[in-house]
């Protein structure tokens, strides 16, 4: 098959919120790893992928203009990074009251070594005016009808020039795939996945923020708490835009029945602004907490692998809770702060298990 | 394209999130007395399914619908905001397609069970296929048969029609899908007529017309 741009035939399954457009979830039992495979990391579309066009342009705009294929980017240097891409809805369907939406689970995140060039060398290649201040990000999915408001992204310049910020063109080492936003993407580490723009066909600096349905009521939470249920005035909203700090249990799954003797909980966890500092674990439902060890280069936007074996030899049914602090002092709080579009959801997960021999 | 939605309410749903759950992981809310209001006539729900199909379908997967479970209330919100961005309802259509997604839906159901895809089929549902008995048509052919056949609903620029629903067409991966846009074309979608008479050679000059379309 021409374009499905990944190295070898794909093999494990992905848990299916809906094929067309592909909104499809990563299996929690992959998060005991520092490394999402590409072949099961989740898929986000709001319009579906574009016509697969490999050899797709980007046009820079700041002082000049640029087109660059995929290629082009060769003459910039070459870097890597690892992050954690999060869908900003990503466990909304624990939101109670529910909201509307894409009722994802837990598995609308992962993380890849994303390979690209600096957004910021680009940028500088084309010149940044000095009344700069935004950027605007555009891919090549459309809208199904011409009034449905194309996605736009914008973010802060000095997001932009963040050197962490790249234009990804390979995955875990492989051509970015087609369902990943290939040829090239945006990679915007600790901040959520609304902001890595696939397909990327433009990315313009401005002086102002970029307006439109997705920057003026899409992707917006409460700009302090708000009762769960409670209308919300779009004056009282702020963009989303750093990951919360949370972990996830990948094992033991929730439901199974495991015999006495030792049980391994392991999961990932991180943070969008800061490294995470530790991990606890529960195996009474949060009636006493052990430090677990952590796997993995720490950093903000990256996420570790935590892991702890706890002895039972008493059957009978336990729970297993996990929560995490970060570099900032902050922790993931026991229940999420409940918002009208379902972003950030950052409680402890809990996993129920009947030890029996 | 009447399947019932039954189906897909899988007995194992509860273990989708947290079996045990009983705290915040719990998934099953209150029933809201909205969704216990009166129920719908037969000439009530068969208008509402044909809604369903001629204005959400065009665009969403049922499966979207299935597992969104909302109230009354929440889909009254939706639906405002999709006949802003087109879903031309009938009048008065909105409030009746609110009570029977509330229904057919009901917030008190337990949720759809998520079924399971191949990452090897993931990739291909949305790879280019070999154009086949479709290929080397004439873009120029097409013209003329996109001005005759399907502008009235796609837009003289492809990028779909408002009133009429037809979707956006250009830069869609269905133009390099040549089976699957084939089969749309002679059996018909939702609103969209069957065009059963339409030669292969025909086709593929649509196609090659709808590549050349400029996003």
């Amino acid at each position: 098959l021409p374009g499905t741009a990944s190295a070898g035939a794909p093999s494990g399954n992905l848990l299916v919120h809906t094929q067309q457009p592909q909104n499809l979830e990563t299996p929690l039992e992959y998060f005991d790893r520092l490394t999402t495979p590409t072949s099961v990391f989740f898929v986000r579309s709001h319009f579906g992928p574009p016509a697969l066009r490999p050899k797709r342009s980007l046009m820079i705009e700041g002082k000049s203009k640029l087109e660059l294929g995929a290629d082009d980017l060769l003459r910039f240097k070459t870097v890597k990074v690892t992050a954690v891409l999060e869908c900003a809805g990503n466990s909304r369907a624990l939101h109670l009251p529910r909201v509307p939406g894409v009722q994802w689970t837990h598995g609308a995140m992962g993380q890849a070594e994303w390979t690209g060039v600096r957004l910021a060398d680009v940028l500088q290649k084309v010149g940044v005016p000095e009344d700069a201040a935004f950027i605007q990000l555009q891919g090549a999915d459309l809208p199904p009808g011409p009034k449905v408001p194309r996605f736009l992204r914008g973010i802060p310049l000095a997001r932009a020039m963040d050197p962490s910020t790249i234009i990804a063109t390979k995955m875990n080492g492989e051509l970015l795939p087609h369902a990943h936003g290939g040829p090239m993407r945006l990679v915007v580490p600790g901040w959520t996945g609304n902001h890595w723009v696939k397909w990327l066909r433009s990315i313009r600096t401005q002086k102002d923020q970029v307006t439109g349905f997705y920057m003026e009521k899409g992707y917006r939470l409460p700009r302090s708490p708000i009762a769960p249920g409670a209308a919300l005035d779009p004056a009282d909203t702020v963009p989303v835009a750093t990951l919360a700090t949370r972990s996830v249990i990948a094992r033991p799954s929730d439901g199974s029945k495991i015999p006495p003797g030792s049980v391994e909980v392991a999961g990932v966890a991180f943070a969008g602004a800061s490294a995470i500092e530790r991990v606890e674990v529960s195996m009474d439902d949060g009636g006493t907490w052990t430090k677990a060890a952590l796997e993995g280069t720490p950093g903000p936007g990256r996420w570790q692998v935590f892991k702890h074996r706890f002895e039972i030899s008493t059957p009978g049914r336990y729970r297993a809770v996990a929560r995490a602090f970060d570099a900032n002092g902050g922790a993931q709080p026991e229940n999420a702060a409940w918002n009208p579009s379902g972003y950030l959801w950052d409680g402890w997960h809990r996993v129920g298990i009947e030890v029996s021999p | 394209l009447k399947v019932s939605v039954f189906a897909v309410f899988a007995v194992v749903s509860a273990n989708v999130v947290d079996a045990f759950a009983a705290g915040p992981d719990s998934t099953v809310p209150p029933v809201p007395t909205s969704s216990r209001a009166e129920s719908l006539s037969a000439e009530e729900q068969a208008r509402a399914e044909q809604m369903v199909i001629n204005n959400c379908r065009a665009c969403h997967a049922e499966r979207l619908l299935a597992q969104q479970r909302l109230t009354e209330a929440q889909w009254e919100g939706v639906i405002k905001k999709m006949q802003g961005w087109s879903a031309p309802l009938e009048e008065g259509g909105q409030r009746l397609l609110a009570r029977y997604l509330s229904r057919r839906y009901a917030p008190d159901a337990p949720p759809p069970a998520l079924t399971l895809i191949s990452a090897l089929d993931a990739a291909q549902a949305i790879a280019r296929l070999h154009d086949g008995r479709f290929g080397g048509g004439s873009a120029r052919e097409g013209r003329v048969l996109y001005q005759e056949l399907c502008q009235t609903c796609h837009g003289a620029d492809g990028k779909g029609d408002a009133e009429k629903l037809g979707v956006a067409l250009v830069e869609k991966p269905v133009i390099f899908r040549a089976d699957e846009l084939a089969e749309v074309v002679k059996k018909g979608r939702g609103r969209m007529p069957a065009f059963a008479d339409l030669t292969d050679k025909k086709i593929g000059a649509l196609i090659a017309y709808l590549r050349i379309l400029k996003d």
